[in-house]
């Protein structure tokens, strides 16, 4: 998970800088926020994130559960508290993703 | 096993970036080694930055089999000729550790372009003047024209600039090819 969300991170670098995606500039921070402390392999809660932005905490709220509606992260319970990881979807899109890559590069 | 299946995993993605670079290089300019486009550039710097010295070795890995096979080398060439972009990519990640004053193992800062495009060039200098302190022990003396070291630096940077920014894109597009889904099913 900590390589998966270092390489999510490096490949979103443009998209970061640039924009490239659809994704809101608040949501985009959230995003950044909680995948590199997974790449540091650090356990980030909703908690952590509303201390961390600047906005408020229904804000903040509303954008994770964007994030979670579009599958690029998900939460489980952990102590009573909400962890951050990432989602399903977004690994399972990462997979096919490489696979694609696999695949385009045996074809020649 | 972990770290075994990570440098299997490099290894086949260097592998097949290899081939379709030789593939590519079947209608350019190409003088058998060095060349203004290599595209496992960016394999390298990539797999170094995100699993540091596993990744560069996954790198040997891809390359020793690509030289054994597809290059009908014998092993002590090959051997050689692959150990040169594992203590490349160790080196460039060595020297990006030291100049950005961070520990990447432990400390996973988020990479911004300017930081990426340090290690990119940094990665590309060490390897072509490795590769030429090697090559001719290797491919014998006399072979590669005084040229092929800034060819070999440019062909790095090009290659590792292109995948890099090409997979960005691609990772943007799934952005929005998944929030287009969940869209959907919402509606």
């Amino acid at each position: 998970m900590t390589s998966l969300a270092r390489l999510f991170t490096l490949l979103t670098t443009i998209e970061r800088r640039f924009g490239l995606s659809s994704l809101e500039k608040g949501e985009r921070e959230i995003l950044t926020l909680i995948v590199t402390a997974i790449g540091n392999n650090e356990e980030i809660s909703a908690e952590t994130v509303v201390e961390q932005v600047q906005a408020s905490r229904a804000t903040v709220y509303r954008r994770i559960a964007t994030l979670k509606q579009i599958g690029l992260i998900e939460a489980y319970e952990k102590k009573g508290r909400s962890i951050f990881r990432l989602g399903r979807n977004f690994r399972k899109h990462f997979s096919e993703l490489d696979a694609a890559i696999m695949s385009k590069h045996e074809s020649p | 096993m972990k770290a075994l299946k990570t440098v299997a995993l490099i290894a086949i993605i260097r592998y097949l970036f290899i081939a379709i670079n030789a593939y590519i290089n079947l209608v350019q300019p190409y003088d058998g080694w060095v060349n203004y486009f290599y595209l496992p550039a960016g394999v390298n710097v990539i797999a170094t930055l995100v699993c540091g010295h596993l990744g560069a070795l996954g790198v040997g890995a891809g390359s020793f089999v690509w030289n054994i096979f597809n290059k009908d080398m014998d092993l002590v060439s090959a051997l050689t000729l692959s150990v040169v972009p594992v203590l490349s990519c160790s080196a460039s990640y060595f020297a990006y550790e030291k100049l950005t004053c961070q520990t990447l193992s432990t400390e996973w800062r988020t990479p911004s372009i300017q930081d990426i495009s340090r290690f990119v060039v940094i990665y590309a200098i060490i390897n072509s003047a490795l590769h030429h302190l090697v090559f001719p022990y290797v491919l014998g003396g006399g072979m590669f024209s005084q040229s092929s070291l800034f060819q070999m630096l440019i062909g790095d940077f090009l290659g590792a600039v292109f995948l890099f920014v090409c997979l960005n894109i691609l990772a943007s597009l799934l952005i929005d090819l998944m929030k287009f889904l969940s869209s959907e099913n919402e509606a």
